[in-house]
C-alpha cells in the first residue's frame, strides 16, 4: 500500500473513531464536573472535604451493584434481579446475626446466597435460553418473595456494632464502605482489563459468534458473569444493611434501575462489548449527585423514580445516538 | 403446512398438563376450590390479567417487551380516580384513564420505533417515570371513588356473565379479529418474523410498531379500570408485579420472543394457569407473603418445562 493511501485510510479511521476515542470519554468527567459546579452554587458547603466524603459514602452501594451490572451488560445481557438479591441477602445476613450466628459466617452465607442467585440467573439465560431480562426479572420476584417469607413483614434493627462498622465505620477520615467499594471497583477493573477471562467477556459481548469460534467457552463465561453480578449485589446488600442498621424486604428495589442507569451513563452499551468500570463509577457519582441535588432543593423523595427514569431514558438515548454517529 | 399444524398441536399440551396437575393438587389441598362460586371467582380475577396479557402478547410478537404495563395499569386507575374526584362524569373519567394509559403506550412506541431504544429499557424507564408521576400526583395515597357504575363494572352480570369476564372476552374477540383479518395483525406478525420483507412490501414499520405499543397501553388502561372498579379506588402500585404475570402468561401460552411465533389465542391458556395457581393458593389458605416466591418459581418452572418439551419435540421433528 502506498504511503498516501495509508494516510488517507488513517484519516478516515480517525474521523470515525475520533469522537468515540477522545471527545466521548471526556464528556462524562466534564459532565460530572459541571454538575459539581451547579451543585456548589446550590449549596456553599458542597466543595468541603466533609461533603465530598459524604457524597462518596452515599454512592458506595450504587457503585458496588453497578460494577457487577456493568460486567453483565458487557455481555449484552442484563440483571434485573439485583434489587431483589440485595434485599434478600441483607435480610438473611441480619436474620442470621440476630439469631446468634457470628458475623463472618453470616456474611459468608449472604455472599454465597447472592452468588447462587447469580449462578441461577446464568443457568436460566445460558442453559435454558431465556432472554436475560425475563430470567432475571423472574428471579427478582423470587428473591423478593423469599425476603418476604424470611422477614414475615417485620423489620430487623439493632444489629451489633462490629457489623455496623462495615457501613458506618471510618479508617482515619475515609469511610469503610468507600474503601470496600474502591476495592471491589479496582479488583473488577483489573480483572476485566488485565486477565484473559476478563478480555473474553469483552470479546463475547462484542461478537458472540466470533468469540465462540476463537475458542471462548461461552457457557462458562456467562455463568461466571451472572454469578459475579449476584456476588456484588450481595456485597451491596450487606453494606446497605450495615449502613441503615436495618433490613427490610424490598429495600433494594430502587437500585436495579439506578445500577443500569449508572452503567449506561458511564458508556457501557446495552448491545455489549463496550464500556468499563471507570465510566460506571462516574455514572454512579452523577446519579448520586443528582439525587443529592434534588434533596438540597427540597424535592420530596417520591420524585426520585421519575428522575431516575428520565435519566436512564436520556442516557440510553445518547448511547444509541452516539453509536449511530460513530458508525 | 402439515408440519406447522403438528407443531401447534405439540406446543399446546405443556400448559394444559400443568393446569390439570394443579386441579388435581387443589382437589386434595384446597377444599372449596371446585365450587361454582369459586370457579366464577377465578374468571373474574383472571379477566384484567387476560386484557393485560393480550397487550403483552402483541408486543412480544413484534420481538419487543412491555415491562411498564403493570405500572401503567395502576396509573390508569390513578388518572381515573383523580378525574372522578374532580367531578368528571364517571364514564368520562374511565375514558380519561384509558386514554392516559394509551398515551404511555404511545410514548413507549415512539421510544422504541423512532428513537431505537431497546424495548425493555425504554419500558422500564417509562415505568419508573410513571411511578414517580403517580406517587407525586397522589402523594402516595389511594384515591377512593364512589359510584354505582363501579359496582356494575366490577360485579354486574347483564347476560348472566360477570362484567369483567364479559369485557375481557369481548376484547379477546376484537383483538383476535384484528390479528387474523387486518393489516394491524399482519404487520405485528411480520415485525417479529420478517421485518425486512414488511419494509420492502411498503408497509410503514415505524407506524406499525408505535400502533402495537399504543394498543398495549390502551389494554393496560382497560385492565386498570377493571381493577380500579373492583377496589373502588386508584393506586399507582395496583398493578405491581402484574407485568411479570402478563409476560409469563404469554410465554407459557407458547408465544416466543423470536420470529413472531405464537399468538393471542394461546395466551388465554397461560392466563388460566396463573389465575388458577393464585386462586388455589388463596383457597388453600397460603399466606399472601408466600405466594410471590411460589408463583415466581412455578412460572419460571413452567417456562423451563415448556422450553424443554419444545426442544424435545423439535429434536424429534428434525430427525
Amino acid at each position: 500500500m502506498s504511503e498516501a493511501a495509508e494516510t488517507a485510510g488513517f484519516l478516515h479511521q480517525w474521523k470515525g473513531a475520533g469522537f468515540k476515542r477522545f471527545i466521548g470519554p471526556l464528556l462524562r468527567p466534564l459532565g460530572l464536573l459541571a454538575l459539581c459546579i451547579v451543585l456548589s452554587f446550590l449549596n456553599e458547603n458542597f466543595f468541603t472535604l466533609k461533603n465530598i466524603i459524604s457524597v462518596l459514602r452515599q454512592s458506595t452501594i450504587l457503585v458496588v451493584v453497578a460494577v457487577g451490572m456493568t460486567v453483565v451488560i458487557l455481555t449484552a445481557g442484563i440483571d434485573l434481579s439485583v434489587g431483589g438479591v440485595m434485599a434478600l441477602v441483607g435480610c438473611l445476613t441480619s436474620q442470621l446475626i440476630i439469631n446468634g450466628t457470628p458475623i463472618v459466617p453470616a456474611i459468608a452465607c449472604g455472599l454465597a446466597l447472592g452468588t447462587l442467585f447469580g449462578l441461577l440467573n446464568g443457568v436460566l439465560v445460558r442453559i435454558f435460553g431465556l432472554p436475560p431480562f425475563v430470567a432475571t426479572y423472574g428471579m427478582m420476584w423470587i428473591a423478593n418473595g423469599l425476603a418476604m417469607i424470611l422477614m414475615q413483614g417485620k423489620i430487623i434493627f439493632g444489629l451489633p456494632d462490629n457489623f455496623l462498622w462495615l457501613g458506618s465505620g471510618y479508617l482515619s477520615i475515609i469511610p469503610i464502605p468507600v474503601i470496600l467499594a474502591a476495592v471491589v471497583a479496582v479488583a473488577f477493573h483489573f480483572y476485566l482489563k488485565k486477565t484473559v477471562s476478563g478480555q473474553e467477556i469483552y470479546a463475547l459481548g462484542a461478537n458472540r459468534e466470533a468469540a465462540r469460534y476463537s475458542g471462548i467457552k461461552i457457557t462458562k463465561t456467562l455463568l461466571l458473569v451472572y454469578s459475579l453480578s449476584g456476588f456484588t449485589a450481595a456485597i451491596a446488600g450487606i453494606i446497605m444493611t450495615a449502613r441503615l442498621d436495618a433490613a427490610q424486604e424490598g429495600m433494594g428495589e430502587p437500585f436495579m434501575l439506578q445500577a443500569i442507569a449508572a452503567a449506561v451513563m458511564g458508556g457501557s452499551s446495552l448491545m455489549g462489548g463496550e464500556g468499563g468500570i471507570p465510566g460506571t463509577i462516574i455514572g454512579a457519582l452523577i446519579l448520586t449527585l443528582v439525587v443529592n441535588g434534588l434533596n438540597l432543593m427540597g424535592a420530596p423523595s417520591m420524585v426520585h423514580p421519575l428522575v431516575t427514569g428520565a435519566v436512564i431514558l436520556t442516557a440510553v438515548f445518547f448511547d444509541v445516538v452516539t453509536r449511530k454517529w460513530s458508525d | 403446512m402439515k408440519n406447522k399444524v403438528q407443531l401447534r398441536v405439540v406446543s399446546i399440551p405443556p400448559v394444559i398438563w400443568i393446569v390439570l396437575a394443579l386441579f388435581v393438587l387443589y382437589s386434595f389441598f384446597a377444599p372449596g376450590f371446585f365450587s361454582a362460586g369459586n370457579l366464577w371467582n377465578i374468571g373474574v380475577q383472571a379477566a384484567p390479567l387476560l386484557v393485560l396479557a393480550i397487550g403483552a402478547t402483541i408486543v412480544i410478537l413484534t420481538e419487543g417487551i412491555d415491562l411498564s404495563c403493570g405500572i401503567v395499569l395502576g396509573f390508569a386507575g390513578v388518572g381515573f380516580a383523580l378525574l372522578a374526584q374532580r367531578g368528571f362524569p364517571i364514564w368520562l373519567a374511565m375514558l380519561g384513564g384509558i386514554l392516559l394509559a394509551g398515551v404511555c403506550g404511545l410514548v413507549n412506541g415512539v421510544m422504541v420505533a423512532c428513537l431505537h431504544l431497546p424495548p425493555f429499557i425504554a419500558t422500564l424507564g417509562m415505568a419508573s417515570v410513571i411511578t414517580g408521576a403517580g406517587l407525586v400526583s397522589t402523594e402516595g395515597m389511594s384515591i377512593a371513588v364512589r359510584d354505582d357504575v363501579l359496582e356494575f363494572v366490577s360485579n354486574g352480570a347483564p347476560l348472566g356473565i360477570k362484567m369483567p369476564i364479559l369485557i375481557a372476552l369481548l376484547i379477546f374477540g376484537v383483538v383476535l379479529f384484528l390479528m387474523r383479518f387486518t393489516a394491524f395483525g399482519r404487520n405485528i406478525y411480520a415485525l417479529g418474523g420478517n421485518s425486512e420483507a414488511l419494509r420492502l412490501s411498503g408497509a410503514n414499520l415505524t407506524a406499525a410498531q408505535i400502533a402495537t405499543y399504543t394498543v398495549a397501553g390502551l389494554l393496560a388502561g382497560i385492565a386498570g379500570i377493571i381493577v380500579a372498579s373492583r377496589t373502588a379506588s386508584g393506586h399507582i402500585t395496583a398493578g405491581l408485579g402484574w407485568d411479570f404475570d402478563a409476560i409469563a402468561a404469554t410465554i407459557i401460552g407458547g408465544t416466543s420472543f423470536e420470529e413472531g411465533k405464537g399468538g393471542v389465542a394461546y395466551t388465554i391458556l397461560g392466563v388460566i394457569l396463573i389465575a388458577v395457581l393464585r386462586n388455589g393458593l388463596n383457597v388453600a389458605g397460603v399466606p399472601n407473603m408466600y405466594q410471590f416466591a411460589l408463583i415466581g418459581t412455578v412460572v419460571l418452572g413452567a417456562i423451563i418445562f415448556d422450553i424443554l418439551v419444545r426442544r424435545l419435540s423439535g429434536a424429534e421433528e428434525s430427525r
